[in-house]
């Protein structure tokens, strides 16, 4: 014989593991004084550096949401940019809890990677340089777009440096058609306000059998040692500037 | 290679809105007692509200204007701070410092109800949580069902159903 609708009510009840549960007043007092505080820090990071792109960060301002807060992550937090390379982009929150799971949304598609490298990979390796970080931080979202665009190239470098040591012509050729900035680095370059004049040249260097320039590539994007002699010349002979 | 990327910013000035403070508080008993109900560690229940409230913190300016409202919205982001809390993704907050102990002295032990325990957890998880919302938050069964993704007359639908079933099982 089953409960009425009474008595369920009542074993609910019951089951109230809150129920009459007051925290002191002033405990939640501190924590909306505590939560000001937290919730303002903001921090600004030279991170894309240290996940292999060289690059000036630029402050944006931010305003209300521009559409209505459909909540799908909580790491979105409905706030765009209104200035420069920021503008009309999301702000993201680096330690919301569901971070990796938005990042992950971000892969662009038209990525082309090289053979061995994988698109989980790629975002494995993003995503944990972003949940590693402890402190508040914000950032737009097209930073991490420009972040698996960089890993992408990088790792095109890397197999056109390996091929080149192996004197594969044949799949050095591959790896400097994927270099072209066209190829990989789609986002990055549509939302650089100061044109990159060193990513075409190391694409036309990897075309043109010239390792020093590559490795002028993998130095400057990709966090590769080189000689300071051997950079130093490369990068005159392409700008024309000591 | 690049220069352009983007990153940090600033705060908005809505910020300092000082009424921002008070709405927030009166979320709070509210917010706890969900995060009590639902979490069997009071640690993890002090860290999810207080990512629940710096979410809202930082979608300030999206937070309706109705009380209401406000408390649906504000429900709608514990329910998803909740599953993160679930999956052992939340921070350890400084933040939530004195609330844990708080919370370890003031919160009593999940009382003994092994049957009807058994019968909500073989409930689907929707229905589930839409009864529950109804009996412990005190929402409508209409608004509990917005809260899942519910239209209205599939959740008084689901509501009753899953009603029945808990009935029969106990």
């Amino acid at each position: 014989m089953g409960l009425t609708d009474e008595e369920l009510d009542a074993r609910l009840a019951r089951a109230d593991r809150a129920a009459g549960l007051e925290a002191d007043a002033g405990v939640l007092d501190a924590l909306a004084l505590d939560l000001r505080r937290e919730a303002r820090t903001r921090r600004r990071r030279r991170w894309l550096a240290a996940v292999g792109a060289g690059g000036a960060l630029l402050l944006g301002a931010i305003t209300a949401p521009a559409a209505a807060d459909g909540i799908r992550f909580l790491a979105q937090t409905g706030e765009y940019g209104t200035f420069g390379e920021n503008s009309g982009e999301q702000f993201i929150d680096w330690t919301a809890p569901d971070i990796g799971e938005y990042i992950a949304t971000l892969y662009p598609d038209y990525l082309v990677l090289p053979s061995g490298t994988t698109r989980a990979e790629l975002i494995d390796e993003l995503v944990s340089s972003i949940t590693s970080v402890e402190e508040p931080t914000t950032s737009s979202d097209d930073l991490f777009v420009q972040a698996f665009e960089q890993k992408g190239h990088c790792a095109w470098i890397e197999e056109w440096l390996a091929a080149d040591d192996a004197r594969d012509t044949a799949r050095r050729d591959v790896a400097a058609a994927a270099i072209d900035p066209a190829v990989n680095l789609r986002n990055t370059t549509a939302h650089t306000v100061d044109p990159d004049p060193w990513s075409p040249a190391v694409a036309q260097a990897a075309r043109e059998g010239d390792r020093t320039g590559v490795e002028f590539g993998a130095w400057q994007s990709c966090g590769a040692e080189m000689d300071d002699a051997l950079r130093e010349e490369w990068a005159y002979r392409i700008s024309g500037v000591r | 290679m690049s220069d352009g990327t983007a990153t940090a910013r600033t705060a908005p000035r809505d910020g300092d809105d000082p009424s921002l403070d008070a709405v927030l508080r009166a979320l709070m008993p509210d917010l706890l007692a969900y995060f009590v109900r639902r979490l069997d560690d009071n640690e993890d229940s002090a860290d999810a509200l207080s990512e629940t409230l710096l979410v809202l913190w930082r979608r300030r300016s999206a937070l309706p204007e109705g009380e209401e409202d406000r408390r649906r919205y504000a429900f709608g982001v514990a329910r998803k701070v909740l599953a993160a809390a679930r999956r052992g993704r939340l921070r350890r907050r400084e933040l939530s410092d004195r609330l844990h102990l708080e919370l370890v002295e003031r919160v009593a032990p999940p009382p003994v109800d092994p049957d009807l325990r058994s019968a909500l957890a073989a409930l689907p998880d929707r229905d589930r949580e839409l009864v529950l919302l109804v009996a412990w938050e005190g929402f409508g069964v209409a608004e509990a069902g917005a809260l899942i993704g519910l239209r209205p007359d599939a959740a008084r639908a689901r509501y009753s159903r899953a009603r029945a079933r808990l009935r029969a099982a106990l």
